[in-house]
Formats: C-alpha cells, sequence, structure tokens
C-alpha cells in the first residue's frame, strides 16, 4: 500500500512540474482515457462469513473511457473498467485449517459518464464523475476437487461518483488522476436473502489522448 | 360549460360517448390481469424444487445440478427448482476454513406436482385414475449425513 502511495504520489509531482501544453479553448472534443492504480474496498461487503476476516482486499484495477466534449463546461464519457481483488487472506485462513482454497474475484463494469468540468485553467482541469454502469462482481473458488462459482456475486446496475484531475502535457495529451466511490447496491446477495452494497474506491492515474 | 366534459354522468350525453372506453378499459385490464395470472400460475405449476436444509451446526456448501448455493448458513435451506421433470444430483460439503470435513451427494428425481386425477372415456366406457406425483422434495442434512461419506470432486461452472 505504502509503495502504491509512493507511486501515486510521484506521478502527480510529474505532472505538476512538466511543461504545459495548450490553452483550453484548444482542446480537442474527444478523447480517450486510460487508467490503472488501485481499488480500495470499503464495508461490510468484503468481510467473510464466518471466518472474521476480509474475503477480498484491495488490488489492482484498470478503466478506460471514450469521452466527447459536448460543451466547454460539459462531456459525456462510455467507461468500462476491470477491478481486480484480493483474495489471499482468505486462502491463507483456510489453509490453517488445513483446507487448500484457490479463489479469485473481480468486478467488470461498463457504462456511461456525465463529467462536468467544474475548474479549469490553461493546463488543467477538474471534472466531476457522475456515472451509472452495468456491474458484473464476480469469483470462483476451487476447494479439494470441487471448482464452484460464487453465486453471492450479482450483476447489478451500479453507480459511480468521482473527480478527475487532468494535466495537459501536450496539444494531444495529458496525465490524469481520478478518485472516485464505486457503490453496487446489492452486488453481493447470499442465497439466505443476506444483501450488501459492494462500496470502494478506485484510485487511479493514466494519461487522456485528445483528438 | 367549461370542464364539464371531465364529469361522467350516467343517462348524459358525454356520460354515453365515454362509458364505453371505459368499458372496453375495464375488459382489457381484465383480461391481461387474468392472463397475468394465468401464466404465472401455469409457470409456478410447471417448476420442481427440491430444498436441501442444513441441520449441521455448521456452514455447508450445496451445489445442485451445478448451481451453488454458498455458505448456507445452520438452520437454512437452500432452494433448488428446475422446470419439467429431472434427475439431478445434490451434493453438500462443509464450507472450507471450519476446521471439519466431510461431503454427502445424492441423486433426485425434481418434478412438478401431479394432483390425483381420474377419469372416463365414454366411448370405450374404460375409467382411470392417476396417482399423485412429484412435487417439492427435501432432503435434511445433518452432520451423521455428512459423515456418512467421503467427498467426491465435480467441477462446477
Amino acid at each position: 500500500m505504502r509503495t502504491r502511495m509512493i507511486a501515486l504520489s510521484t506521478f502527480l509531482a510529474m505532472a505538476a512540474l512538466l511543461p504545459a501544453g495548450p490553452s483550453v479553448a484548444g482542446r480537442p472534443d474527444f478523447s480517450i482515457g486510460l487508467g490503472a492504480g488501485y481499488f480500495l474496498p470499503l464495508g461490510d461487503w468484503k468481510a467473510h462469513r464466518y471466518a472474521g476476516l476480509d474475503q477480498f482486499t484491495g488490488h489492482v484495477c484498470f478503466q478506460g473511457d471514450f469521452e466527447v466534449r459536448w460543451s466547454r463546461p460539459l462531456a459525456f464519457a462510455v467507461d468500462g473498467g476491470y477491478i481486480h481483488l484480493g483474495t489471499g487472506e482468505w486462502e491463507d485462513y483456510a489453509a490453517l485449517y488445513g483446507d487448500a482454497v484457490d479463489a479469485s474475484a473481480s468486478i467488470f463494469y461498463v457504462g456511461l459518464l456525465w463529467k462536468p468540468c467544474v475548474w479549469e485553467d490553461r493546463y488543467n482541469a477538474l471534472s466531476l464523475l457522475l456515472g451509472v454502469n452495468f456491474s458484473a462482481p464476480a469469483g470462483q473458488e476451487t476447494f479439494e476437487k470441487d471448482t464452484y462459482d460464487y453465486d453471492f456475486m450479482k450483476n447489478k446496475v451500479g453507480y459511480q461518483l468521482g473527480v478527475e484531475f487532468a494535466r495537459d502535457i501536450s496539444y494531444s495529451t495529458a496525465l490524469t488522476v481520478s478518485v472516485s466511490g464505486l457503490f453496487i447496491p446489492s452486488g453481493v446477495e447470499y442465497a439466505d436473502g443476506l444483501k450488501y452494497t459492494i462500496v470502494g474506491l478506485p484510485l487511479t492515474a493514466g494519461v487522456r489522448f485528445r483528438f | 360549460m367549461k370542464g364539464s366534459g371531465r364529469f361522467i354522468t350516467p343517462g348524459g350525453g358525454a356520460g354515453h360517448r365515454h362509458a364505453p372506453l371505459a368499458k372496453i378499459a375495464l375488459r382489457t385490464a381484465t383480461t391481461l390481469l387474468l392472463l397475468a395470472l394465468f401464466v404465472g400460475v401455469s409457470t409456478s405449476s410447471d417448476v420442481g424444487r427440491l430444498t436441501v436444509v442444513n441441520h449441521t451446526e455448521h456452514y455447508v456448501h450445496v451445489i445442485v445440478d451445478g448451481e451453488p448455493f454458498l455458505y448456507v448458513h445452520p438452520g437454512a435451506g437452500a432452494i433448488f427448482e428446475k422446470e419439467g421433470y429431472a434427475r439431478v444430483v445434490a451434493k453438500v460439503f462443509y464450507s472450507p476454513g471450519q476446521g471439519i470435513s466431510g461431503s454427502a451427494e445424492r441423486t433426485f428425481t425434481v418434478a412438478p406436482y401431479e394432483p390425483y386425477s381420474s377419469g372416463c372415456d365414454w366411448h370405450t366406457l374404460e375409467c382411470t385414475t392417476t396417482p399423485a406425483s412429484g412435487g417439492p422434495l427435501s432432503w435434511e442434512v445433518t452432520a451423521d449425513t455428512l459423515a456418512a461419506q467421503p467427498p467426491e470432486g465435480t467441477v462446477v461452472r
């Protein structure tokens, strides 16, 4: 975690120090953004049902979008992302009881983003991220000779709320940092009716190519 | 008078114009409601059901016909439903990480409930009776059930 924070801080410092690119008026209307970072899961959904630990922990995430600037302060985007969830803690715990468990879990989402720009100057822009998406949490586990899907991870409509900071480094390129909250109501729903909202923070850094 | 058209008066001119429309709407709504009820009833009656109840003191994983029901807590049941007649394999084993192991597997025939029926053919004068069949099944899983059989592997996707 510390290493990731250092990497993110370094990226931010680089973005601030790099020579800036074009002016606001010159920014092209279309862009593709790519980012990678860390997903920080929050809330009870990640807890194991009886082991007293987190069945799912934070891990890497990737996201991308195709953005269209509708007017000067407003842009829309089609976005998608892949979040890998850590399952190592759970596997280690099961191993303590002599159970060989091999698990994997992830969240895939694709949706629409409304990106009103709340502040910008010649080289920088800060936009809100307001999105709705189709989310597909999924997982699988092999225990002894049995392999089964995590039936309690359900495909649902999800929501995204966050901010993205972009700093232009050339006419067609900007470095970006984004922090957002991802909410998937009833994304975890056990067979006995117990439900949780998947909540987490994708923290990503990336690059935006404008054209 | 402005706005009088909103009132439907029995025997009134406006009432005569609006009543058939109201009746048509009512009939359509009733038909749709009956259709919805019919579809709902026919759907539910075509489903066979198997409930696997966990009577152990631990969490169990249940897999029926490839469909997993994970972390079924003590006292709870996993309900498997399938349309029509089917033979399914149900497997139950202790969820990992509890310090206990054991599993059991059984084959069930799930089918929708068919009530007792009887009837006569008036041409041949033969009468037949069909006993009730199918209906919901239940597997009560205890600690003894899971201790009785060694685990066998299955791959479920």
